[in-house]
């Protein structure tokens, strides 16, 4: 179990300081896999390595199965050699002049924890054939395929069986089918291991694939957090609803209160929306976040359906889709329509959408 | 936002970490004290074994005073204009011949350079002064014979002869550095210029000259400064024929026959030198920063235009061969000349016939022995602790988390600003005046060592640096969630990827230091003799045939290590020193 509270962490450069993390606070509960997801710059590599010990936080208090490694009222500070944490890094950061069998034994001989001879042998074999490298292991290490490496790197941190796994942007360096396919496998190594993960990216499908629980960050903080669906279906605020998934966002302000089935009626540039209001209470100016692969043609027939009018200005063939765009007023919505079904562009067009899939939420994050 | 004191406690440091940081800093306090310490010298009117003295500016007031220094200021600007551009009139075609032309067997002139490093400064200039010297010089006997002439036409006992000799040996740092600035131009940019059709002359002084002259410029003035602080071929051409530059004067005052030696005026002279040489490095270090601008910043592998030589391939190797000739092969078979007489005269049927290698024979084998071994000893410990110490300078600037680290970093390069005359100097006086009652080390090689390796830092610390700066961080930190301290992640991950530069950089400062002259010259006694140092006292001695006979010995056991050297560079491709 990982527990991290009120952390907060300023760089200093020569001119200029930065909050990287601005007071983030989570639980990552035994076996969970928890993801950190934001986009670039948000600070979730240095929360991760606020984790690590490979930065030392301002504020807060970090602990581990309930043992504090840093804090800092507590004036604890553990080394990052003595958490017992397994690390992958972006680069993978695999030893080019150690052969395979090397870099996985490397934490096993030098590390805190020595292992007799005989026994390292036996451990690492075991990890390499966990990641199916068990035949590569005399091969240098700069000799590996991009998907070798990764999962060289995955061996050397499982080798010391640690607590807590620390996993930063693994699948990035790989190209898109390789991805896919690791994507998988990274989920069921490390759920067949049951350590306690936390998963840094900047992918929205990795981390809808992958996690238990996803944070959402946004400059230092957490913005949101919960589980795959939660996040997707109800995003807490505008940033949420566009960053997970494309989301069209059209200002609006709510004229009435919410309806026994919590249904709000919002005024927007070109009339009015019937809308869901999933984070709960909501006034005023909001945004109202539409998918582009919720607007249909054809009506479902639902009580409080909306209907768009407008005319279709471009439309992409993308293969299992196509993108279109579509004005409505002076607005203009990304909608994914069927190729079969894709009408002529310049054509005038109606969009049916069922008021559950209107969400309206808080403009700022 | 609120701020505990918890950040800006000094991280922890594990043990290896502590012995790094005081290693770094232990070596600093040594660095700084040197100069301040000459400082504190200069400023001190009475003699520094007086117990008290009043402060002033008196000895600068002599300084500047004494137009006999003065006179050797301008000496050593001319000098070091002269061998600025001779030494350019060499390198730079030669450069571009490598860079952009299609001559064959470039190769070769890799090989050229690496045999040159053989030939030290001091041995070629005793070459040129036998050919050049105004009484026995060879070339001048020979014109005066064949053109009936009264006086000697050359006469290389003056500031231009020394400017030209010095400039033989500045030609292939010249060409290394111009290399480098011509290898980093965007060759599309001449590409483009072409094909808008101006003509080779036009695209030269248009477009090639213009983006590259940033590069050479800061190049001329890295070797304008090691020419304005060169020793050994003003003290071998210069000295006996009162021709003196700064670092011959200095070394003057220093033996001065009669009464103290005035170690306040050549204090405050060294404090010149010191700001104008460190005025140099500083505008050097501008117009570096400036220079890469122009930079290629791609990537990508690309092929420059070369200009096909043709016809004109005899030329090149022409002047690639004069150059050879003249700045290794004469000196090199008028030494060899030399040590075969037992007296030196110029060739004739006459000198022939006393041809014998009594003058090896009557070398003073003792002391020879005792400056190899000597020279052996700091061969081999001047790079090694060079380099252990450059790997903890570069660990503490580079990865640790000290505070003000950047300092130190600043503190390694101080010696590059300081000529090795005056660096030998300080550290005498220093010696002499204060770390003599604590470490008594003054007239042994432990002394040599010391010096040796403070001023070869500033050169070792910027290839750890730039190889440092090359390992991905991710590396170490790889390495310290395995579970291990700072000394396994030195010893098992960074050592071993720095190996190639490391091997690089221990033979260039073992060849530096078994051919190091000056800064022996002033810490040498009987009984810290080093081979250069045997040398010097032969030919200062007067026996011309001795010191030719044990510049021979010296440069053929330098042949090894010159052939190691070659194989390396070889392999590896030039860098730049
Ligand atoms: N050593 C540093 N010194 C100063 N600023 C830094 C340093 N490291 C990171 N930053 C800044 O802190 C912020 C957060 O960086 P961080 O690496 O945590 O981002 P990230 O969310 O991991 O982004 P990415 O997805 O691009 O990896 C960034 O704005 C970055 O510029
Ligand atoms: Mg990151």
């Amino acid at each position: 179990m990982i527990e991290v509270e009120h952390l907060s962490l300023t760089y200093h450069s020569a001119k200029q300081t930065h909050l990287a993390v601005d007071d983030v606070s989570f639980t990552v509960k035994q076996g969970q896999f928890y993801t950190l997801l934001g986009p670039s710059g948000c600070g979730k590599t240095t929360t991760l390595r606020c984790v690590a010990g490979l930065e030392r936080p301002d504020l807060g208090e970090i602990r581990i199965d309930g043992a504090p490694v840093s804090s800092s009222n507590k004036d604890v500070w553990i080394p990052p050699n003595r958490r017992s944490i397994g690390m992958v890094f972006q680069s993978y950061a695999i030893w080019p002049h150690m052969t395979v069998f090397e870099n996985v034994a490397f934490p096993l001989r030098y590390g805190v924890k020595k292992v007799s001879g005989r026994d390292v042998r036996d451990r690492v074999q075991k990890a390499l054939d966990l990641v199916q490298l068990g035949h590569l292991a005399d091969r240098a290490a700069p000799h590996l395929s991009g998907g070798q490496q990764q999962r060289l790197a995955l061996a050397r941190a499982f080798v010391m069986e640690p607590k807590v796994l620390l996993l930063d942007e693994p699948l990035s360096n790989l190209d898109a089918k390789l991805r896919e396919e690791m994507r998988i496998e990274l989920r069921h190594l490390v759920k067949s291991m049951g350590v306690t993960t936390i998963f840094v990216t900047h992918e929205q499908i990795e981390a809808l694939t992958l996690s238990d629980v996803i944070a959402v960050m946004k400059n230092g903080k957490i913005v949101q957090e919960g589980n795959p669906l939660d996040i997707y279906q109800r995003p807490a605020n505008a940033f949420v609803a566009d960053f997970i998934g494309k989301s069209n966002l059209v200002p609006g302000t709510v004229t009435t209160n919410p309806s026994a089935n919590g249904i709000v009626r919002v005024d927007c540039a070109w009339g009015s929306l019937a809308c869901s209001a999933p984070s709960g209470s909501t006034s005023g100016a909001i945004m109202v976040a539409i998918r582009p692969e919720h607007l249909e043609l054809t009506p479902s027939g639902s009580a409080d359906e909306n209907v768009l009018v407008g005319t279709l200005e471009a439309a992409a063939f993308v293969g299992n889709m196509t993108d279109c765009i579509v004005k409505v007023g002076q607005t203009s919505f990304k909608v994914q329509l069927h190729p079969d079904r894709t009408p002529v562009v310049g054509s005038q067009v109606s969009l049916y959408i069922a008021a559950r899939h209107c969400l309206a939420m808080r403009a700022d994050a | 936002m609120q701020r505990s004191t918890f950040s800006l406690s000094l991280p922890k440091m594990d043990r290896w970490a502590c012995v790094m940081f005081a290693i770094v800093a232990c070596v600093s306090v040594v660095i700084i004290m040197m100069p301040l310490f000459m400082l504190w010298l200069s400023l001190r009117e009475a003699h520094p074994i007086e117990p008290d003295s009043a402060y002033s500016f008196l000895h600068f007031a002599e300084v500047f005073g004494d137009p006999f220094i003065l006179k050797v200021l301008t000496n050593t600007l001319q000098f070091s204009l002269i061998a600025l551009a001779v030494g350019l009139f060499f390198g730079v075609p030669t450069a571009w011949l490598v860079e952009r032309t299609d001559l064959p067997g470039k190769p070769a002139v890799l090989t050229i350079m690496t045999i040159g490093l053989l030939m030290p400064g001091f041995a070629a200039a005793m070459g040129w002064l036998f050919m050049l010297h105004p009484r026995i010089g060879i070339v001048n006997r020979w014109a005066m014979d064949l053109f009936a002439l009264s006086e000697a036409p050359f006469n290389i006992a003056s500031i231009m002869g020394m400017g030209w000799v010095m400039g033989l040996s500045l030609a292939p740092l010249a060409f290394i550095m111009t290399a480098a600035v011509l290898r980093a131009l965007d060759p599309a940019l001449e590409e483009s210029a072409q094909m808008s059709g101006a003509g080779f002359f036009n695209v030269m002084r248009k477009v090639t000259l213009p983006l590259a002259w940033p590069g050479i410029l800061a190049a001329g003035i890295y070797i304008f400064t090691i020419g304005f602080a060169a020793f050994d071929v003003p003290a071998i051409i210069g000295w006996s024929n009162k021709i003196y530059t700064f670092s011959t004067y200095l070394l003057l005052q220093l033996s001065a026959a009669e009464g103290l030696p005035r170690y306040g005026a050549v204090s405050a002279l060294s404090m010149v030198v010191i700001f104008i040489s460190g005025m140099l490095i500083w505008w050097y270090s501008r117009l570096q920063a400036h220079a890469h601008r122009y930079q290629v910043v791609t990537g990508k592998g690309y092929r420059p235009r070369t200009v096909a030589l043709g016809r004109k391939v005899w030329l090149a190797w022409g002047f690639l061969g004069a150059y050879f000739t003249l700045s290794k092969l004469l000196p090199l078979l008028v030494i060899i000349w030399a040590s075969l007489l037992p007296y030196f005269r110029y060739p004739s049927a006459a000198a022939f016939k006393t041809i014998s290698l009594r003058q090896f024979q009557n070398i003073q084998w003792d002391m020879t022995i005792d400056g190899i071994i000597n020279t052996g000893i700091l061969m081999v410990l001047t790079p090694t602790l060079t380099l252990a110490i450059a790997v903890c300078f570069s660990w503490v600037v580079l990865r640790s988390k000290i505070p003000g680290r950047v300092g130190f970093d600043f503190v390694a390069f101080l010696p590059h600003a300081i000529p090795n005359i005056v660096f030998g100097l300080a550290a005498m006086l220093f010696m002499l005046f204060v770390l003599q009652r604590f470490v008594p080390i003054h007239g042994t090689i432990w002394i040599l060592l010391l010096v040796f390796v403070v001023a070869r830092l500033s050169y070792a610390t910027r290839m750890t640096n730039a190889t440092f700066m090359q390992i991905h961080k991710e590396l170490e930190e790889a390495a310290t969630m395995s579970g291990v301290g700072t000394g396994v992640i030195i010893w098992k991950v960074i050592l071993p990827l720095l190996g190639p530069t490391l091997i690089y950089a221990w033979l260039w400062m073992a060849l530096l230091t078994y051919r190091e002259l000056t800064l022996a010259v002033v810490l040498s006694t009987r009984d810290n003799l080093t081979l250069p140092i045997v040398v010097w006292n032969a030919w200062f001695s007067g026996g011309f045939g001795s010191a030719a006979a044990l510049t021979l010995i010296l440069m053929s056991m330098m042949v090894p290590l010159v052939a190691l050297y070659w194989w390396l560079v070889r392999r590896t491709g030039l860098r730049q020193a």
